[in-house]
């Protein structure tokens, strides 16, 4: 008896302290039960859906309006959505109806989805999101959003598309710091839509990867910027496209039912959207069918069929050309995107295709019908320009959607994880291997990607422009980029320590030349490895090489034994006009001890005795005693010598603080074209 | 069957845990790499059954079947319980006509082993993947009744496009197709399952005249909100036709023709487009260069559901023997 009073009375004071826990009364003395969010979803015409999640549940309610001062709208708790993780402490479970499951969400955690309706077109609102009168968060500048305009007629927008970014480490804050660095400079736009081509969290796309790897890094853009996400083979690892379940379907609401434009595909896996005169498509290129037969096929001919759009864009994680991280000749999905989902899309029109993946960033030439494997560039290059307003100018299309009248393919998967290139896809215009992100601009007949590395720096530029009717023509013998090769591992020294230079070599920097150096600490960020670094506190000169303990040192770093083992160093040369074409070999000869890794304008070319990381952070470095000079061929570095003006940046490491000797003594040679006789382009 | 609008409706609230996959996160370096290193990990503390799961599924992306199949028999050695292994390996079987058997053989004890509820979330892929072994050998009924277990379990336009195909072979199931087609129509809009409710309404000698005018409408709307048409041109051709409308349907037919011929790739064309072109052309008489888009579309591997419109539109038109075939 009194047992039962009690466990009644222990149960009455638990559904009390829920109530009070929301009671305004209470509010100050607690921390927000946020979780996550505010974040935007799902954007259409007239409706947005505002997703966040509380650690317990809450009173949800969303007040809107067109001035942050004047949310002079409400929806409350019976419209709003409701999951809950899937263990939820007992007493919470008293205070609603069977919520929806989150698939692994901490225990306790509440995802509320609010669809603001009847909005109205085009149209910036405000927003915040409460526990009934307590507010969690917006009602500010920062917490807006933005109606889609009216499918069909153009207006200028831009997009901001990442890919492989989910490291959760200071390369992914850096390559979205420089975006929304990028944008704010004058001139440019800020973002109406973004896109995320997959992998963005690794390694398994849990929820908890997705709290920190997605969520806490591109907060401040997701509060007022929809994502339209494409699933990663990452996410697939606990997210499966065939049932929409797991984290990656959790933290994204996409259109099932063409709520935003486009045909239903009755599936989150694969959508699509309008966007002024833009129509966007999104496929799963991971864990669904990709045969013509398949249904995410059918659906894709006859959403192409359906749209009257101006542009059509395509986006989805595996890449139909690359040769980045990834090899599109040789992996199974990669081949069959290509084989069997391109010639759907070209057929249907698509101006631009969006992929990642593959850690680089590949932009290919316009180009129509490359379906062969391997792929080749004979047959199917449109435009061999580099589509540059600047350079060869825009690449031209009809106006209007005609097929087969060539797209732009785009690899961005860039956006965090380890870079790493195989080679040369025969379609490519302009291989980067830094880390970034692209930006695209639509204006009425005019497209404008632009990709923006991790130091916003912009490091691509193309149009596609779309006016008046364009015969489309095949090139015969299109220009391409010169083939790639790994670094070579293949050195060599004679026997008195002069190295073996190829035939004609001539120095871009003279052996025992000045240069910059860094000594006793580490470089801030990567911009020495950049033209016009300029420290705060000045690097000192000396002439190369430096180092200490074996008598061959120009410069002697006295101070470096049992202190440090880094030494950095730079030095920027110029090349003349047409100079660069006339390079058909470039190397550098070099006395190290115990490793190194050299960079030209940024771009690491070369790595020798260092396994693992750089700077600070480099690891596994293997003892090296130095014979002399050795020569190590950059052929494959070439394509990174600027027309003009160049650096080359080392870093030496020695493979222990007290070793007996250190030395980092480079020079760097180039072999030229006889005669001097400039071709002409 | 069960009532299939419900179960659309319920997709949203489906609810079930993925099951946990073993594969490690190392997929962001390329399958050759992985493999490379999964190898030489194998080297060093010989093989494990999660190892050669792994290393399998590295196979599979690089398109490697029989060494995608080697590792994972030798991980059901290692891991017998594990049904991830046994599932995959179905699947690498079944990749394989002659290796059918096999799989079927596979398949039908892990539905034996997990058939006791409540069944793993895997259970209804097994399911469909028994249905579409059959549909591969032409075992309609059979076929169809798993599509149908399959979708009790969980909704998928994929398996109910796959169930009509299967019914569509049996005569006496035809207002079972249609039902179960206009159901998950309704439900979805999904313009896949459009296309087949319309080609189901549309067969020749058997569709009734309310049918046909069922078809029309949806036809019709398509026709007036699409940009590219030829489908549903072609479509509208074949009920002129059925009603004898024969200059309606002509001209329905050159204006698809019209609109397909810069659509199609001269090497490497959308597949569906070319059986698109061969069932116009062949309902136009010109047969050759139907025959000729028949054998580009069987080249390209079309299944026989999607060459059925062709060969439908050639069954009956004689080869001509004069002419030589346009390829
Ligand atoms: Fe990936």
């Amino acid at each position: 008896m009194v047992a039962a009073s009690l466990r009644r009375l222990i149960v009455t004071s638990a559904v009390i302290a829920v109530l009070l826990c929301s009671s305004p009364l209470l509010a100050a003395d607690k921390p927000t039960p946020l979780t996550r969010g505010p974040y935007l979803q799902l954007g259409t015409t007239e409706a947005m859906t505002i997703v966040w999640r509380t650690l317990g549940p809450t009173k949800p309610t969303v007040h809107y309006g067109t001035a942050p001062d004047r949310l002079d709208q409400i929806i409350g708790p019976a419209e709003i959505v409701a999951r809950v993780s899937a263990e939820v402490p007992p007493v919470e479970q008293l205070s609603t109806d069977k919520p929806l499951p989150l698939h692994s969400a901490p225990t306790g955690t509440w995802q509320y989805e609010a669809k603001l309706g009847k909005l109205a077109v085009d149209t910036k609102y405000y927003y915040a999101v409460f526990d009934g009168v307590r507010k969690l968060a917006g009602g500010d500048e920062e917490h807006y959003f933005h109606t889609h305009p009216k499918p069909g007629p153009a207006k200028p927008f831009r997009f901001w598309v990442v890919g492989d970014s989910g490291t959760g480490d200071d390369t992914q804050r850096a390559v979205y710091d420089a975006m929304r660095s990028y944008v704010k400079i004058e001139g440019q736009r800020p973002l109406d839509l973004y896109l995320h081509v997959g992998d963005m969290a690794y390694p398994k796309g849990t929820d908890d990867e997705f709290q920190r790897k997605f969520f806490d890094i591109y907060q401040p853009t997701l509060r007022n910027t929809v994502c339209w996400a494409a699933m990663g083979n990452h996410e697939g690892y606990t997210s499966k496209g065939t049932t929409g379940i797991g984290p990656y379907y959790d933290a994204y609401v996409c259109p099932k039912r063409a709520e935003a434009g486009g045909l239903p595909s009755t599936t989150e896996a694969f959508y699509s959207f309008d966007y002024a005169n833009v129509h966007f498509i999104c496929l799963d290129s991971h864990d669904l069918d990709r045969s013509p037969a398949g249904v995410m096929a059918m659906w894709l001919r006859a959403d192409l069929d359906r749209t009257k759009a101006d542009w059509i864009v395509a986006f989805f994680h595996h890449p139909p050309y690359t040769k980045g991280s990834h090899d599109s000749d040789k992996e199974g999905s990669l081949i069959e995107m290509r084989e069997q989902i391109m010639p759907i899309l070209e057929a249907g029109g698509v101006d631009l295709v969006l992929t990642g993946h593959s850690h680089i960033y590949e932009r290919s030439m316009l180009i129509d019908g490359a379906y062969h494997t391997p792929t080749i560039a004979q047959g199917v290059v449109l435009d061999d320009g580099d589509g540059s307003p600047e350079g060869d100018g825009p690449y031209r299309k009809s106006a209007g959607i005609h097929p087969h009248e060539g797209a732009v393919q785009i690899v961005t998967g860039h956006g965090g994880a380890k870079l790493s290139r195989k080679g040369t896809s025969p379609v490519m215009k302009v291989v980067v291997t830094e880390h970034g992100s692209t930006l695209i601009d639509v204006d009425g007949d005019t497209l404008t990607g632009t990709m923006v590395n991790r130091y916003a720096v912009r490091r691509d530029l193309f149009q596609i422009v779309k006016r008046g009717t364009v015969t489309p023509q095949i090139v015969a013998n299109p220009r391409q980029l010169p083939p790639f090769k790994l670094p070579t591992k293949f050195t060599s020294v004679d026997a008195k320590g002069e190295p073996v230079l190829p035939t004609g070599a001539e120095p871009l920097i003279a052996r025992h030349a000045q240069w910059e150096f860094l000594a006793g600490d580490h470089p801030e960020g990567e911009a020495w490895k950049l033209p016009d670094f300029m420290p705060a506190k000045p690097w000192p000169e000396g002439q190369a090489g430096f180092g200490y303990g074996d008598d061959d040192d120009a410069t002697e770093i006295k101070t470096m034994r049992n202190k440090f083992s880094v030494v950095y160093a730079r030095h920027e040369f110029e090349l003349d006009g047409g100079e660069k074409e006339q390079i058909t070999d470039l190397g550098i000869a070099i006395n190290y001890d115990d490793g190194f890794i050299a960079y030209l304008n940024g771009h690491e070319v070369l790595r020798v005795g260092v396994a693992e990381g750089s700077g600070a952070k480099a690891k596994k470095i293997t003892s090296h005693n130095p014979k002399g000079y050795e020569y190590f061929s950059m052929k494959h570095a070439i394509p990174y010598l600027d027309i003009d003006h160049n650096v080359l940046a080392v870093e030496g490491h020695n493979n222990s603080l007290g070793s007996s000797d250190f030395s980092l003594d480079p020079y760097l040679v180039a072999v030229k074209k006889p005669g001097g006789n400039k071709e002409k382009k | 069957m069960a009532d299939l609008c419900r179960q659309f409706t319920m997709l949203v609230a489906a609810a079930a845990i993925v099951a946990g996959d073993v594969s490690s996160a190392r997929a962001h370096e390329s399958p050759e790499h992985v493999i490379e290193v999964l190898t030489a990990e194998m080297e060093r503390t010989g093989p494990t059954a999660e190892l050669l799961y792994r290393r399998a599924v590295e196979h599979r992306a690089m398109r490697d079947w029989p060494a995608a199949e080697a590792d994972l028999r030798a991980a059901t050695q290692l891991a017998p319980e594990d049904a991830s292994i046994h599932i995959e390996l179905a699947r690498v079987l079944a990749k394989d006509r002659d290796r059918a058997f096999e799989a079927a053989l596979l398949i039908d004890g892990l539905q034996r082993k997990y058939s006791a509820a409540p069944k793993p979330d895997f259970y209804a892929d097994l399911i469909a993947l028994e249905g579409e072994l059959n549909l591969e050998f032409g075992a309609w009924e059979e076929a169809a009744l798993a599509f149908d277990r399959a979708i009790e379990l969980r909704p998928e336009v994929a398996w109910c496009v796959q169930r009509s195909r299967a019914l569509s072979h049996l005569p006496e199931k035809r207002e079972e197709q249609l039902r179960g087609l206009r159901d998950v129509y309704t439900a979805t809009q999904n313009p896949a399952l459009l296309r087949e409710l319309c080609d189901a309404l549309l067969k020749a000698d058997v569709s009734t005249a309310a049918e046909h005018r069922e078809a029309t409408a949806l036809i019709e709307a398509e026709l007036v909100a699409n940009r590219f048409r030829s489908a549903w041109l072609i479509r509208r051709a074949k009920l002129h036709r059925i009603e004898g409308r024969t200059a309606a349907a002509t001209a329905d037919l050159r204006e698809a023709l019209a609109e397909l011929e810069p659509r199609i790739h001269p090497t490497r064309p959308d597949v569906e487009l070319v059986v698109q072109r061969g069932a116009a052309l062949a309902m136009l008489d010109e047969v050759a260069k139907a025959r000729a888009d028949l054998r580009r579309a069987e080249y390209l591997y079309a299944p026989d559901w999607m060459l059925a419109p062709l060969v439908e539109a050639l069954a009956g038109r004689a080869a001509p023997t004069a002419v030589s075939p346009d390829e």
